[in-house]
């Protein structure tokens, strides 16, 4: 293992540091009802329920028994009896498809609980007009027009996907005759996207797919640049391994197809509020620098979500 | 030979001897007056006490007996004291002078009725030594007992009857300065003080002026007292100097910044020589921006304001530097294992130009570096990063006749650091990329300024500011990729860089006018041009020949802000002191004008030599802040402004002290305030804080917030052992219409109990100084959740209470062991400690941890502490 003077310096302090339990005696639970609910047009209404757990075991609430019950502008249109609802998070799918331009309500109703939530869904907007330019390094122009009584905000996922033939490092040997690499949307492909930066974790991996409000775009053409670097080179290459200096040996991909894959998704203001807040509801309590926060929730009377957003997947070919 | 001639010669040989005995009584020194003895009487006329001394001293007093009463004295005590002070101390309320020919008697004669004219008798008090100003020294006329004290500048003024007078000057650290003369006509005087390092105690009831105009809610240190305090690694420091006083607290050890009577760090004013500062921390709060080697004296002030001092709601904190030496050329280097500093002082024109400049810096990345480049060198993957800081003082004066000084002041102060991330693929068919990620994060603190003080009458003293101070912040994320993929060559970076800072030009007139000895009037005006960018975002991506360039933020905010004081200190009689004065204040910012009156009133009545009473009451204003729950996740302050829509912040405060001698070696008080704060801010739940983004003073709540508290005070300020207790019971709270359900929750910082303590022992076999300071804490309150969701495959907290539970206790102990030694004609002190000397590791943060027991998630929480024991050696060498 290589030697880094560092590692002494990081040990010196994390061994001098004290980690000590701080006992509660008194967390302030109350049981609520959580409700996440995001709507798409065109696609069946869901819903995951599930009730938050205190921090002592002894504080989770258990044995809830409750109606759910789905409206549209106000007339209810389904209702789902007596469902179990725990801890651990479930889904319940309504079997309706969101309409567009609608306003959708669910009521949660127990003895204990009454919560309630509701969102309008998305008209259905003009397709964007995307431009792939040619060259060493290919400009994508993503545009789309933005509405302009609306807040709204826009969130990228962009994967690029070759495929060809995967030969070793050497360039000697074929490992595999009909590779797939994805890579993945990178925050310094679209600078532009870094304002309002939020960044977004799963799984304890930085996420860079982070939505943009429209406050300086609002009502008008936005087009959105992601440069594809190499975008007619066949080569690329993909890390492998190490040696034992620490070189990275990489294999090299003959790409003989690629397509680039953009999921648009819209989301309402609520769900832009919740991105927002999400990165600051974090787990490091007590320094001076920020509060932690909660996170955004719609729901009445409970904790969660409830909100509408639009989604939309265009596929660009490069190398055909 | 006859009779007559016989009595010639007797006479002429009589005559002889007496002036031979009494040149040689001169010549040998034998002057009774200076002989050293020590009294301690009760109950007794003043013909008794003469007894006592003439028993002592082997001389007798020879006078009317008319000119002394038979009323008897409670008390007179004197200990090792010249019989000429005694002789003063006793004689002096009678008008009687004292005069020694020789031999052994002392003539006591009463002198002549005052006469009814009066005149001024003004100056500077000033170090014999260096000739640097002496603030606050004391000025007192025993014989009319009346008094002053030196301003800022060292300038005094007192207005005393046409007659004989005794001047007496005073200041801790310096022999003390008595002059008799006749007053016959204005005068000035530059009085030169003797530093005395072997000071015998100081009878601090003698300190008879000092005592009726004592400072309440304030506490003073000189340049001495200062480095005196155990210090973190050894190098003294301001703000953790004035930290172990009773009501004044850190936000913590991570982060710098004081905490006043329940105030937040944002609220405490800042100066340097007058100038306000924004950022006083380096290292994150490690160390202050204040070099001590530059430092004259500090005064943190909690309560009870001057109409001259605006701007912030919980104290101010008045920094004096240093002239220079007018004299002779002097300095020090002082060695430290973390950084290290150099001061150089001297005349420009001997008595009449000096300046001083000081310079530190850390030098850890200088070590450091080769150590990563040692490491790092085979590797073409790698981190690598460093960082230091740096301040620089700069001043000089210059006196023009005995009227005017001219001085021009500079300070810089810069943060820097830097994490750089490189990796590099090679392989075998000469392909190459290389990716070099640079991380770059700079704050600094800039000041100038140039100073006019004139003495315009005997009784008009007037200084004149102009200058600039400046607070900038800067984070750069840089990434740069190399290509070299044949045929094809490719370049690209992005550059991400985020700005903000604000900066004050400013111009300030104030006049002090010594009406007569009953009003003593202070008066001026306040003019600030202030500018501020909070917070741009940059973007510059190359792509080979492409560039994309974009810049966002709302540039800057312009305001003009005037503040005009007024201020009568008067003396109703010797027991009753009245402070009344008004401070007016006007900001225009965005075609929207705020105007605020803050009266300032003060009350002092002494119960009795030993024992009297402060009240107080002050409304301040402040026109910005420190943005509030920083949301861009660094750690720097960026300031806002007041705007059309965001109020500026409004306190009033009040405060009753006692204060009490004992036994003339310690003093005793007892302080105790009540606080409102009106217009606080707090970011929205849910809002962030985008760099320019619009409508961002729309984001947050305004709410309020209450402190009140009392501070028990036991000084020993004389003697072998020296220092003070200090305890602290406070309570502070803010209340948000919106937060916490409008329900009132503990603020931040809210600690209930403080206890400190500060001991200067005697010196070990004369050489080792040992000093020590302990602080203890209640733990500050801190908001954990209450319950834990999951929504997809992530857990959220819920917080439903602020600040709803406690931390552990906070509680330390620091020690000094100081050396110091002359060699070569250069001191040079060692000077050795340890910061957390028993390692109690105070809790910074708290951070969470899940556990699956029989398929249920418990959440725990843990404490985490970063200090532990931190042994120092500092070198210094003094020329």
């Amino acid at each position: 293992m290589k030697f880094h003077f560092s590692i002494i310096i990081i040990a010196a302090i994390v061994l001098s540091s004290c980690i000590k339990e701080l006992e509660i005696s008194n967390s302030g639970y109350k049981g609520k009802i959580v409700l996440w609910s995001i709507l798409n047009i065109d696609s069946s209404i869901k819903a995951t329920i599930a009730v938050n757990k205190g921090v002592k075991p002894s504080d989770t609430l258990s044995g809830i028994i409750a109606n759910i019950l789905l409206y549209k502008e106000e007339n209810l249109i389904k209702k789902l009896n007596s469902v179990n609802i725990s801890s651990i998070p479930q889904t319940f799918d309504f079997n309706i498809n969101a309409l567009p331009n609608s306003t959708y309500k669910i009521e949660i109703v127990s003895p204990e609980f009454n919560i309630l939530a509701n969102t309008q869904t998305y008209i259905k907007t003009k397709e964007p007009t995307i431009e792939l330019s040619k060259g060493e390094s290919a400009q994508l122009k993503y545009s789309i027009e933005d509405n302009l009584n609306n807040f709204d905000a826009y969130r990228f996922d962009l994967k690029i996907y070759n495929y060809g033939i995967l030969y070793d490092s050497l360039f000697d040997k074929v490992i595999d005759s009909n590779y797939l690499y994805i890579k993945k949307f990178d925050k310094f492909d679209e600078p532009s996207l870094n304002y309002n930066l939020i960044t977004s974790y799963q799984n304890g991996q930085q996420n860079y797919t982070f939505p943009v409000n429209d406050v300086l775009f609002n009502g008008k053409l936005k087009t959105f640049i992601f440069f594809i670097a190499n975008s007619v080179s066949s080569n690329i290459f993909i890390p492998s391994g190490k040696t034992k200096n620490d070189n990275i040996i990489r294999n090299i991909l003959v790409c003989n197809k690629r397509f680039a894959v953009i999921n648009c998704i819209k989301i309402s203001e609520d769900y832009y509020k919740f991105f927002s807040t999400e990165n600051k509801n974090n787990a490091i309590f007590g320094t001076s620098y920020y509060n932690p926060i909660n996170l955004f929730s719609n729901v009445q009377g409970g904790l969660g979500l409830m909100a509408s957003q639009y989604h939309r997947t265009d596929t660009i070919w490069v190398i055909k | 030979m006859n009779f007559h001639h016989c009595n010639h010669i007797f006479i002429v040989t009589l005559l002889f001897f007496t002036l031979f005995k009494s040149e040689k009584s001169y010549g040998q020194n034998n002057n009774p007056l200076d002989k050293i003895i020590s009294i301690n009487t009760t109950e007794k006329t003043v013909p008794e006490i003469l007894k006592q001394l003439q028993s002592k001293v082997k001389v007798s007093f020879n006078y009317k007996s008319s000119i002394f009463r038979n009323e008897k004295i409670p008390s007179f005590n004197a200990e090792n004291e010249k019989l000429s002070e005694i002789l003063i101390k006793l004689l002096s309320p009678y008008n009687v002078e004292f005069k020694y020919f020789g031999g052994n008697s002392i003539i006591l004669k009463q002198v002549k009725k005052k006469s009814n004219t009066n005149y001024t008798i003004s100056g500077y008090i000033i170090d014999k030594s260096s000739g640097e100003k002496l603030i606050g020294a004391s000025v007192y006329c025993r014989l009319n007992k009346k008094g002053t004290f030196t301003n800022d500048f060292g300038f005094f003024t007192i207005t005393l009857p046409g007659d004989s007078i005794l001047l007496e000057v005073k200041y801790i650290g310096f022999s003390n300065y008595i002059e008799k003369s006749h007053n016959k006509s204005n005068s000035f005087k530059i009085i030169k003080l003797e530093p005395n390092t072997n000071l015998k105690e100081i009878d601090i009831t003698d300190e008879k002026q000092s005592k009726y105009e004592q400072k309440p809610n304030s506490f003073s240190y000189n340049n001495k007292a200062i480095k005196e305090i155990p210090s973190f690694l050894g190098e003294p420091d301001v703000l953790r100097s004035v930290q172990i006083l009773p009501g004044v607290q850190s936000s913590g050890e991570s982060s710098g910044g004081l905490n006043v009577r329940g105030g937040s760090t944002d609220q405490n004013l800042i100066l340097i020589d007058g100038v306000p500062v924004y950022n006083i921390v380096h290292v994150f709060g490690l160390f202050s921006i204040i070099n001590p080697c530059a430092v004259n004296s500090i005064e943190l002030i909690k309560g009870g304001f001057s109409s001259k001092h605006n701007g912030r709601l919980s104290s101010i904190l008045d920094v004096k530097l240093k002239d220079g030496n007018y004299y002779k050329l002097s300095g020090n280097i002082n060695l430290g294992l973390f950084l290290s500093s150099i001061t150089l002082e001297g005349p420009i024109i001997k008595n009449k130009s000096s300046f001083i400049i000081a310079f530190r810096r850390t030098y850890f990345d200088a070590f450091y570096q080769p150590f990563q480049y040692f490491s790092n060198r085979k590797s073409l993957n790698n981190y690598s990063g460093w960082y230091y800081f740096y301040d620089f003082n700069a001043k000089a004066n210059y006196k023009i006749g005995s009227r005017d000084k001219i001085t021009v002041n500079f300070f810089k102060g810069v943060d820097r650091g830097k994490i750089t991330e490189k990796q590099t693929f090679a392989d075998s068919i000469e392909n190459l990329e290389k990716r070099e990620q640079n991380k770059q994060l700079l704050w600094n603190t800039n000041m100038s300024s140039i100073r006019w003080d004139r003495i315009l009458t005997d009784k008009i003293f007037m200084t004149n500011a102009i200058g600039i101070t400046q607070y900038k912040t800067k984070f750069e994320d840089e990434i740069t990729w190399e290509t070299k993929q044949q045929p094809f060559k490719n370049i690209s970076s992005v550059l991400y860089k985020q700005t903000s800072g604000n900066a004050d030009y400013f111009f300030n007139s104030v006049l002090e006018i010594n009406l007569n000895n009953k009003h003593n009037i202070i008066g001026g005006i306040d003019l600030i041009y202030h500018k501020f960018n909070t917070g741009t975002l940059d973007y510059l991506s190359k792509f080979n020949e492409q560039n994309y360039d974009t810049s966002i933020g709302d540039r800057n905010i312009y305001s003009l802000e005037t503040n005009a004081f007024v201020e009568d200190n008067i003396k109703i009689n010797k027991r009753i002191n009245l402070k009344l004065g008004c401070s007016f204040n006007l900001i225009n910012v965005k075609n929207k004008n705020y105007i605020n009156v803050q009266p300032r009133t003060s009350a002092n009545i002494a119960f009795s030599k030993k024992l009297f009473f402060n009240t107080t009451y002050s409304r301040m204003q402040q026109n910005l802040q420190i943005l509030p729950n920083n949301s861009i996740g660094l750690p720097i302050d960026i300031w806002i402004p007041v705007t059309d829509v965001l109020k500026p912040q409004i306190s009033d405060q009040i405060t009753a002290s006692f204060f009490y001698t004992i036994n003339n070696k310690y003093r005793f008080s007892v302080e105790t305030y009540y606080k409102k704060m009106y217009n606080l801010v707090e970011l929205k739940e849910g809002k962030y804080f985008v760099f320019g983004g619009y409508d961002w003073d729309k984001s947050f709540y305004i709410g309020n917030g209450t402190a009140r508290g009392a501070e028990i005070l036991i000084e020993k300020q004389s003697g072998k052992i020296k220092g003070w207790f200090g305890y602290a019971l406070s309570k502070s709270d803010r209340n948000f219409k919106d937060i916490n359900g409008g329900k009132t929750f503990p603020f931040k910082y809210d600690r209930r109990h403080q206890v400190t303590a500060y001991i200067k022992f005697p010196s070990i076999k004369n050489k080792w100084f040992v000093s020590l300071s302990w602080i203890f804490t209640s733990g500050n309150p801190v908001t954990i959740p209450t319950s834990v969701y999951t929504i997809g495959n992530k857990n959220y907290y819920e917080f439903t209470e602020r600040n709803n539970v406690r931390m552990s206790s906070y509680h330390r102990m620091d020690v000094s062991l100081c050396k110091s030694k002359i060699y070569k004609s250069r001191k040079r002190t060692i000077n050795i400690g340890a910061y957390n000397i028993y390692s109690h590791l105070n809790p910074v943060f708290i951070t969470t941890n899940y556990f699956l027991v029989s398929n249920q998630t418990n959440l725990k929480f843990y404490e985490v502490g970063l200090m532990p024991l931190i042994p120092y050696i500092n070198y210094e060498i003094s020329f």
